[in-house]
């Protein structure tokens, strides 16, 4: 529990360092009242509008400003929806998270198998298989795969819904698209983690009690390769999210990501500096989640 | 025994394919036979609406959703003519006032009745409220007075020929004053209220607007029962989307994919000119090669604009010299649907510039143009310029070019929300490009409040030629709003940009 509150502790600093950083690249950015006014809109009517927006403050003025309302859960208003820009991204977190998890999901259950199997038939024509369709899955840019997925799967055979977020269908080709890298880079983690454990003395021990193989793998040598798998799920996870921008975009998912995407477009500060500090959260968050999740897997792991 | 086991199998299976979607995308043409075929109007834009109330949005995608829910006083018909909407009629009384007749019988969507008090409330509340991204378009409104439950008088600082333009524009939209004020903006907006003929229904945000018939409007009865506006961004899936038949109308489809979606059963492109216009402003600053009018005149007939349109938009633009078109007011139109090409000509005018040699030229340009604006360069080399681009993302390209920190050539495609020659005030002395002539700045300012139609139209067409001779901008093309359709409805594309759903029809 300690180390719990320690850890929770050693957050803030990093926090306070993120709000500084997002606030002054937004900054640097430039004002949203270009993208704000109509084109035929005067030098007057910018500096009237700016003024009556409180970007005539400054620097320091605004980002102190930024930090007391954010400390009170207020993190701005968007200019584009003129609402409360928390509400926006909590609004669209779920549909991301999800979406996310899913892709997590896919990945686990392609890649857990197909690397054991690497593993186990090392150097023969099934390794070599597995290992090239892995580069090839890590190689290939998620839009891409997305669109021919849609092209393919959507459009010629009318099998899966081409976009949008309504039914289960829905979720199998975008939680692909954005599982498909994920898979890749596991399988062949996977596939590693487990030759390293299968050398090990203990498991020579436990062959050489005369236990089955398939025991073998599966007490000894399953279990203690995931150590590093799950440092990688937990490292991997705001990737996913990164991810999800572009997937988002190109199933028309109404999550986060296409949120962030418009509000960079849009200059719309607030929605920025929301998103950016939201995955910051989950990343901590996931992070200490892996740290206790090696603890199940692993007893003897301790943090004083 | 067996058989009933196997049969509550297949049926366990049955239920989880058709709970998971796995069915047939036709079915739902299929239940659309039995009916008359209005139920469901599907529209996808590349980008949701960014707000409901039409006082603080510039966007033309939200105001083509929110014109369906709000009226105006008066509207434009597909020809950009004035046509009545909540008045009935109009007139001047003095070059500061105006009166308007408002329709008796016309109810918001809440059931209160549309008055005059309403027209009062909506109006000034967008030309006083400075935070309000319209607020500069109606800044000009001084007020409205009441004269009775039907009649107002909108009293403007100055002269403003342009009343008309503004009140016709999306964001003119009437509230309704009563219940506005008792629930306050931000309730009001999270269930908006109109007098159009459909009624908000439902905001997905990033996913889609709901609209429903308003079966009281008060020009009969619209014909759609549902409508759902649904955003859909990337251009492939929106074209996907068209063409497995999940939407009606795909707005701005890639031009690379025209032939596939006329090709396709069941869907085709519909194409109409939209109020942008491509074009190229020229420093006319000391010490920079463009401010030698012959460089200028050299980059105009050095660019063959048909070639861009023909290989770039696949035909789906009109070459002009004028950023008015027609359809708008004070279009000379002998500026329009024709352009310069002479790379010979261009090759001697530089010379007699005394560049012989080549010179360079510096172009700033987002990156929606980047493909055209590469064209370009390559046309430009033709003849001796050498032409680098500055490619910059688009909210930092507003930014700059607002600051007027971009290079001397200045890659644009600018739209004209108000249809009217006052968008040539670009090029007044003060604004963003650095063209600086008397002559244009007076012709300009006194237009800017000239009531005399015919003598401010005039006023706009010398502009125009002005422009055209000294080059200050290179105007290449008018765009066209690319439209992909599904063979179930008749969709003419508006100058406007604007979906009005009841112009929407079933094919017979």
């Amino acid at each position: 529990m300690s180390y719990l509150k320690r850890s929770l502790l050693q957050v803030i600093p990093s926090l306070l360092l993120l709000t500084v950083i997002i606030f002054a690249l937004v900054y640097v950015a430039g004002d949203p009242v270009s993208s704000m006014l109509p084109e035929n809109a005067t030098s007057e009517d910018r500096e009237i509008l700016a003024e009556s927006l409180g970007l005539n403050e400054p620097f320091y003025v605004q980002y102190f400003q930024y930090l007391r309302s954010m400390v009170t859960g207020d993190f701005g208003t968007s200019y584009q929806y003129q609402r409360p820009a928390l509400e926006l991204v909590l609004e669209r977190l779920p549909a991301t998270l999800t979406l996310s998890l899913m892709a997590m999901l896919i990945a686990i259950i392609i890649s857990i198998p197909l690397g054991i199997l690497a593993a186990l038939k090392r150097n023969t024509f099934v390794d070599f298989l597995v290992s090239g369709i892995s580069i090839v899955g890590k190689a290939m840019p998620n839009f891409w795969i997305g669109i021919m997925l849609i092209l393919f799967l959507a459009v010629q055979i009318q099998i899966f819904p081409v976009s949008g977020a309504d039914t289960p269908a829905h979720f199998v080709l975008p939680a692909f698209t954005l599982g498909v890298a994920l898979a890749a880079e596991m399988t062949r983690l996977v596939r590693a983690s487990v030759l390293e454990v299968i050398e090990e003395e203990y498991v020579q021990t436990a062959r050489s009690k005369g236990q089955k193989e398939s025991i073998v793998i599966s007490k000894h040598v399953f279990l203690n390769s995931l150590i590093p798998v799950v440092t990688i799920v937990g490292l991997q996870f705001p990737q996913l999210i990164g991810g999800a921008i572009v997937v988002e975009t190109v199933f028309a998912w109404p999550g986060i990501g296409r949120l962030l995407l418009t509000a960079i477009e849009t200059s719309d500060m607030a929605i920025i500096q929301t998103i950016v500090f939201v995955i910051a959260i989950f990343t901590i968050v996931v992070n200490l989640l892996t740290d206790l999740v090696y603890r199940v897997l692993d007893p003897r792991i301790k943090y004083n | 025994m067996k058989k009933i086991k196997v049969i509550s199998i297949l049926m366990i299976f049955a239920i989880i394919i058709s709970a998971c979607g796995f069915s047939d995308p036709d079915s739902t043409s299929d239940k659309e036979g039995e009916t008359n075929g209005y139920e469901l109007l599907t529209i996808a834009n590349p980008a949701d609406i960014t707000t409901l109330d039409p006082h603080n949005n510039n966007v033309i995608t939200t105001s083509a959703v929110l014109v369906n829910i709000y009226n105006r006083l008066v509207a434009r018909d597909e020809n950009g003519e004035f046509i009545p909407e909540l008045a009935t009629e109009w007139e001047k009384v003095d070059d500061t006032t105006w009166e308007f007749k408002l329709n008796p019988d016309v109810t918001f969507h809440n059931g209160d009745a549309f008055t005059a008090e309403d027209v009062k409330f909506s109006l000034e509340r967008v030309a006083k409220d400075t935070t309000l991204q319209q607020n500069s378009t109606f800044r000009q409104i001084e007020s409205v007075n009441v004269l009775d439950d039907t009649t107002v008088q909108i009293i403007t600082g100055e002269p403003d020929p342009q009343l008309l333009s503004r009140l016709a524009t999306p964001a003119a939209s009437i509230f309704p004053a009563a219940h506005f004020e008792e629930v306050g903006a931000e309730e009001f907006f999270a269930n908006p209220v109109g007098t159009g003929p459909y009624k908000y229904s439902a905001w997905e945000r990033d996913d889609q607007v709901e609209l429903v018939k308003f079966a009281d409007y008060f020009a009969g009865e619209p014909k759609w029962e549902t409508v759902h506006f649904s955003v859909v961004p990337e251009d492939s899936t929106r074209v996907s989307e068209l063409l497995t038949g999940g939407i009606d109308i795909a707005f701005n489809i890639p031009t690379a994919d025209m032939e596939r979606i006329d090709e396709n059963d069941g869907t085709h492109v519909a194409l109409a000119p939209i109020q942008r216009v491509i074009q190229l402003w020229l420093s006319t600053e000391e010490g920079e090669p463009t401010a030698d009018p012959k460089v200028r005149e050299a980059i105009e007939l050095a660019i063959d604009n048909q070639v861009i349109i023909d290989e770039i938009l696949l035909g789906s633009a009109t070459p002009t010299r004028t950023h008015v078109a027609p359809g708008n007011f004070g279009a000379d139109e002998s500026l329009y649907d024709t352009y310069l090409y002479d790379p010979e000509r261009a090759k001697e005018l530089l010379a007699e510039a005394g560049y012989e040699d080549g010179v360079t030229v510096e172009i700033s340009v987002n990156n929606y143009y980047t493909e055209m604006a590469e064209v370009v360069v390559g046309m430009l080399a033709e003849v001796g310029i050498t032409a680098d681009i500055e490619l910059i993302e688009q909210s930092q390209f507003a930014n700059r070019l607002f600051g007027e920190d971009l290079d001397e050539g200045v890659f644009v495609g600018w739209g004209n929300d108000m249809f009217d020659g006052s968008v040539l005030e670009l090029f007044k002395s003060d604004n963003v490009t650095s063209y600086s002539n008397p002559e244009v700045d007076a012709l300009l300012e006194e237009a800017a409040y000239n009531m005399d139609e015919e003598e401010r139209a005039d006023q706009y067409k010398q502009v125009q030629q002005i422009l055209a001779e000294d080059r200050a901008v290179v105007y290449l093309f008018q765009l066209e709003g690319r439209y992909g359709v599904n063979d179930r409805i008749n969709y003419a594309p508006r100058l406007d940009e604007l979906y009005y759903v009841d112009e929407i029809t079933l094919s017979e």
